[in-house]
């Protein structure tokens, strides 16, 4: 795996744009998609990527049910009203989508999880959509490990008969979060379903009908929620689905709560220690380790993270989740490739297996919010 | 590796000009007392010039998206202008309707992650 430069196309900004990439500038000023550069990536890169990403899946399932079974809740900051229904949902098993694995990975050894995005993954539409244009447009003969957009689909077309459509598209008033969850109900109309958008804070309740309802009171039986399930249950609706559970179904579902969890990380370290896709994490501190990341159990974007080298902070970032406990896991070199510090987006559609990858660098350890997504191709 | 078809160019330009316009949500309203920034019923600005009778003179406004929907709540990151081509729907309940909005959404402003 290396990473190349490149000029850029001319009207990159433009072509991205019309292409759904409307949020590319950053608030710092600087643009997200950066097509100056482009991640070369070997048959026996995707092969590791693809194998890894399904084995951590398998493993972090194997770790729902042990989370379950030994009622770690508490490790997972859950609340007893909360976990009957992690516990219901995981049983029932109603309708889940898709997650992101954030893999450290530069092909000198197996891949690491770094955490698992498995409730409100967004860098969607750059890594079906952009990357794959730009891949036609500078080197039509290359492949791509995408196959994102077809495994969406399908998966819709599979749930077509247990959804109730019209299914309702919820997220936040950003753009981003907007055009991620437009693309997603575009998949699923390509899959026949009928969608309905709206913000998360325009979902009414009838307390009437005793359920929730869009805009002109129609009952929404399934709810595509792209808002995290940490903040639903902390919300004034919280007891609305509490009551009127197990309806309507959501997407994804509130056992996904276990999954985004980083303390996930230590979970999967106590079940499989020293395993090669994982690196060691604690829950109750560094212990042995004296290079880790502090992370938060809840947080986002690469925020209220700090960086630990012989034992000593040297690097930080601020945030708003620092009260959501902590999570110690080990640093690894496998995100440095040439001169920038680089993640792996591994993409899992449920059911459809792994659906490629999407890159993010950084010239810091910290990978976050401000980091560029840089399109690749196999060689 | 993509096993099969391209995207269909169609769709992409669809889905752009969606988030430009059609995917984006309607936009909610609700009267609110425009001196203490709090959401007020809707009568209030139904009848708006009923009100202005006496100091200290409320002032009745509809306040469109941002947060804070409920009668007594703070309304805030929102306009007093509503958005172009967007559909406009009050937060209250429909006449003979029993129905409550904002109860989720007020927590979490984005950012792909957990």
């Amino acid at each position: 795996m290396k990473r190349c430069t490149i000029t850029p196309r001319k009207d990159w900004r433009e072509i991205t744009q019309k292409q759904g990439l409307t949020y590319s500038r950053l608030p710092d000023g600087s643009d997200y998609w950066n097509e100056s550069a482009y991640y070369a990536l070997s048959k026996r890169d995707v092969e590791t990527l693809d194998r890894a990403t399904e084995r951590l899946h398998n493993m972090c399932l194997a770790a729902g049910q042990y989370i379950i079974d030994n009622k770690r809740w508490r490790d997972l900051g859950i609340r007893g009203d909360v976990a009957p229904l992690i516990e219901r949902t995981w049983i029932d098993e109603p309708p889940a989508l898709y997650g992101r694995m954030d893999l450290a990975y530069n092909g000198n050894e197996e891949p690491k999880l770094l955490e698992y995005n498995a409730d409100t993954p967004t860098a969607l539409v750059e890594a079906s959509v952009i990357q794959w244009y730009w891949l036609q447009d500078c080197f039509r003969r290359s492949d791509q490990f995408n196959s994102l957009h077809e495994k969406l689909v399908a998966k819709w077309r599979d749930l077509k008969n247990y959804v109730k459509a019209p299914v309702f598209f919820t997220h936040c008033d950003l753009e981003e979060d907007a055009m991620t969850v437009c693309y997603l109900r575009q998949t699923a109309e390509e899959a026949g379903i009928k969608t309905i958008g709206m913000l998360m804070s325009q979902l009414g309740y009838d307390a009437q009908q005793g359920c929730f309802v869009g805009f002109e009171g129609e009952r929404a039986g399934t709810i595509f929620k792209l808002y995290p399930w940490e903040m639903m249950v902390k919300e004034m609706f919280w007891k609305n689905v509490l009551e009127r559970f197990p309806e309507p179904q959501w997407i994804e579902p509130i056992w996904k709560m276990m999954w985004s969890n980083k303390a996930l990380l230590a979970v999967l370290w106590e079940m499989y220690p020293n395993h090669e896709n994982l690196l060691p994490a604690y829950l109750d501190g560094p212990r042995e380790m004296v290079n880790f990341v502090k992370k938060p159990k809840l947080g986002r974007e690469g925020a209220n993270v700090s960086v630990y080298s012989s034992g000593i902070p040297v690097e930080e970032t601020s945030g708003a989740y620092a009260d959501s406990g902590w999570v110690y896991q080990a640093t690894t070199a496998s995100t440095k490739i040439g001169n920038k510090f680089a993640v792996i987006g591994s993409w899992e559609i449920a059911d459809q297996g792994t659906a490629g990858i999407g890159i993010r660098e950084s010239d810091h350890t910290i990978v976050g919010n401000t980091s560029a997504f840089v399109p690749h191709l196999i060689e | 590796m993509r096993k099969s078809r391209a995207i269909p160019l169609t769709l992409l330009s669809a889905a752009a000009m969606l988030s430009l316009s059609g995917c984006k949500s309607k936009q909610v309203t609700r009267c609110i007392d425009s001196q203490t920034g709090r959401v007020v019923t809707d009568d209030k600005c139904d009848h708006r010039e009923t009100v202005l009778v006496g100091p200290p003179y409320p002032f009745y406004h509809w306040y469109y998206g941002g947060v804070g929907f409920f009668p007594g709540e703070l309304a805030m990151q929102g306009s007093f202008n509503p958005a172009q081509d967007e559909v406009i729907v009050r937060a209250s309940s429909p006449e003979g309707q029993d129905v409550i909005r904002g109860g989720f959404g007020h927590g979490f402003f984005g950012g792909g992650g957990a």
